[in-house]
């Protein structure tokens, strides 16, 4: 079956991040296909890399990132969420003139059309809300 | 057939708006703060509960007879029973 997944909740603020990453973990470890995970209001800090945990705690980021790498997974910031809030990829950076980016890859940047296609795409659309 | 999520604690409105619409044939699962509502549950046998987020409230040894404890593996296996999945917060 092919599972997408919204995240609305940022790293330290709710477990919504926590609990979408072990739900993630088990929907591939059950052998289901993970279309697509979307990151929207909060959920975009999941996607900065230049979070910086103690090493005895969870890397959100990092966590995410591997799991992307080991499964070919689409990580989606939604894109009016992440420029208010400060998450930008080095072409958003230049667009708007700022000194850094910190999207990390595999996180990609798009719009809210990516959340209605995994809706239609997949087969069970989870959301975890603050 | 709908599984209802429900991750805050029976102080929100959130258990009982889902309560309010649930079909008898629908699922429940407590998630997160939601766990602190199985008292108000025990007894409806639709519902479900999170064991990691039971076992880090330290609610494990409280859960009713009638509920039935799910891993994250139950929680996907939830998800291919129903048709959607209805986010309560």
């Amino acid at each position: 079956m092919r599972f997408a997944i919204t995240v609305h909740g940022g790293p330290y603020t709710s477990q919504s991040s926590h609990s979408a990453l072990n739900f993630a973990k088990a929907v591939l470890h059950e052998g289901h296909d993970l279309y697509r995970v979307f990151f929207y209001h909060d959920g975009v800090y999941n996607g900065s890399e230049i979070m910086a945990p103690p090493q005895d705690e969870i890397d959100l980021y990092g966590e995410w990132r591997q799991l992307a790498l080991d499964h070919e997974l689409d990580l989606v910031v939604c894109i009016a969420s992440a420029l208010r809030r400060g998450v930008i990829n080095p072409t958003e950076a230049e667009r708007y003139e700022k000194s850094a980016a910190n999207l990390g890859k595999p996180f990609t940047i798009s719009g809210l059309g990516q959340l209605i296609d995994a809706a239609l795409s997949a087969d069970r659309l989870v959301t975890f809300r603050v | 057939m709908i599984l209802h999520t429900v991750n805050k604690p029976p102080s929100h409105a959130a258990l009982s708006d889902c309560l309010a619409v649930m079909a008898s044939d629908d699922l429940m699962l407590l998630i997160e703060d939601g766990v602190y509502c199985l008292h108000e549950v025990s007894g409806d046998s639709r519902v479900h509960v999170l064991t990691p987020d039971l076992e880090a409230r330290g609610l494990w040894d409280r859960l009713p007879a009638e509920l039935t404890a799910v891993d994250y593996a139950g929680f996907v296996g939830l998800c291919t029973r129903v048709d959607k999945i209805k986010t309560w917060a």
